[in-house]
């Protein structure tokens, strides 16, 4: 796997002009309100999914969310907001 | 995400989900376009979740693939509530004839408020917007914002702007009035300051002219107080444009004739509570009518009632609360008449514009038939110049400054 690191070349090309990321590179953009709600825009699917774990299929990988009380308050094809108490939000 | 009236309107069902593979289901319907929400997972294979009508018809193969049992656990909804009662055509009906009406309704304009006026008369505002087409009853559509105001701007030359806005079923009408140009006699003419009515001389300066008056003098209204006519060290006269500040002293007395006695009103406990309702201006009372007891005193709250905020309708609502009161009549003695009324016939009168009142004094004289008559003197510090032009024809020798 490629170190997460280096940016590769069209991320190069899209910070240059200043584009959207994720919308362009079709990774995830993950929005995090004080450990309460966590809005993950551009997610690919749902792997595992319970209250305590959510895991989530993205563009870079595998996101896994760990908490108590997680529920999923929307979701669509592209993005899914979680609710909950977050206590760890890792990349696998 | 808040459930909206949109979702309540299309109608949506919780949903309970069981079997091994919910997390597959998910991700099936999301990828059919259902919007989900408000999913919790409640153990290994279970877990319940919104969906809206539409969606629940098209989870047949996804359930089917994943093997996922799907109970309906609650409905709510619109089309819901519409097809449980399809049976009963006259409630139906009624319902829609309800939304028509109210949909008409607020398609008028039920209010016109007038902002920002301070010396035109509203009435007089009113009655123009009335004859340019904007009239409590109007369609809301027939208002068009710039005609009036183009309208409204030719039929009355003391405005100096005008806007109407309407806001659900209220217009707003925004004014604001031309200032009037003061009538000043311009620097250039040669001008005396005058008194422009009676008093005592307080302080005089002048910073041209020729001060005439000092302290302690008594003046006449039209008294010549700064002169614009100087001599000069020559020997000729310069005609100038006087200026300067003239303080004074002076009084306004009104007077009027009140009884010995004064009413005193006092709640006496007892008090009812009526209901009404108005349509437009036609009373609906949902009591009888009448006075409740012998003396009383009203207190009113009237609501209008609105939909979503802005949306007047044309009804409101009215508390009237009577107080039933007791009513007795207190004698007076003339110094308390005095003291009690007098204060009615200074507010009557006029102040002055530039000055202050420094002093009030109420007598008294006892009329024979039980009341008295008072007299209230104001003492006012005010400016009492004023400039007027030296015209020509008046003893100069015609030397302008």
């Amino acid at each position: 796997m490629r170190k997460r690191n280096r940016k590769t070349l069209p991320e190069k090309v899209v910070d240059a002009i200043e584009l959207p990321k994720e919308i362009v590179l079709s990774v995830p953009k993950i929005t995090v309100l004080a450990g309460k709600e966590a809005f993950v825009e551009n997610y690919k699917g749902i792997i595992e999914l319970s209250r305590e774990k959510i895991r989530l299929y993205t563009g870079a990988g595998v996101l896994c969310l760990t908490g108590t009380g997680l529920d999923i308050s929307a979701i669509t094809d592209e993005d899914i907001s979680i609710l909950g108490s977050i206590d760890k939000i890792e990349f696998e | 995400m808040v459930l909206t009236v949109i979702q309540y309107l299309r109608g949506f069902l919780l949903l309970e989900l069981k079997g091994a593979y919910i997390e597959r289901f998910i991700n099936l319907c999301v990828r059919h376009g259902i919007y989900l929400w408000r999913l919790r997972k409640e153990g290994e294979d279970r877990a319940t979740v919104h969906m809206s009508v539409s969606g629940f018809f098209r989870i047949r193969e996804a359930a089917r693939k994943t093997k996922t049992r799907v109970r309906i656990l609650k409905r709510r909804g619109l089309p819901l509530f519409l097809h449980r009662h399809r049976r009963r055509g006259a409630f139906l009906a009624g319902m829609l004839l309800f939304a028509l009406i109210i949909m008409a309704l607020s398609s008028f304009v039920w209010a016109i408020e007038i902002e920002d006026t301070e010396k035109i008369d509203k009435n007089l505002i009113r009655n123009t917007l009335k004859s340019c087409g904007l009239d409590v009853g109007v369609l809301k559509y027939t208002v068009k914002a710039s005609e009036i105001q183009a309208d409204m701007l030719r039929e009355m030359p003391e405005l100096s702007w005008l806007w109407v806005e309407v806001k659900g079923t209220r217009a707003f009408v925004h004014v604001r009035e031309k200032t009037p140009v003061p009538q000043m006699v311009p620097l250039s003419r040669p001008a005396n300051i005058v008194a422009d009515c009676d008093g005592v001389i307080v302080n005089c300066t002048a910073t041209r002219g020729e001060r005439l008056v000092q302290e302690g003098e008594p003046v006449q209204k039209g008294t010549l107080l700064i002169s614009g006519t100087v001599e000069t060290k020559q020997g000729g006269t310069l005609l100038v444009h006087a200026e300067g500040t003239v303080l004074a002293k002076t009084w306004q007395k009104s007077s009027g004739t009140f009884p010995l006695a004064k009413r005193v009103e006092t709640d006496d406990g007892q008090r009812k509570s009526r209901y009404s309702f108005y349509f437009g201006n036609w009373k609906l009372p949902l009591h009888g009518s009448g006075a409740p007891f012998e003396t009383y005193r009203t207190e009113t709250e009237s609501t209008p009632l609105r939909l979503w905020g802005d949306l007047y309708l044309p009804i409101t609502f009215e508390k009237s609360v009577v107080y039933s009161t007791n009513v007795r009549y207190e004698i007076l003695s003339p110094e308390e008449a005095a003291s009690y009324y007098g204060p009615t016939l200074l507010e009557k009168m006029e102040m002055p514009a530039d000055g202050e009142i420094i002093n009030t004094e109420y007598t008294h004289i006892l009329n024979g038939d039980g009341t008295v008559t008072v007299t209230c003197t104001a003492e006012c510090l005010e400016e009492i110049g004023e400039t007027r032009e030296i015209l020509e024809g008046t003893e100069n020798d015609g030397t302008i400054f």
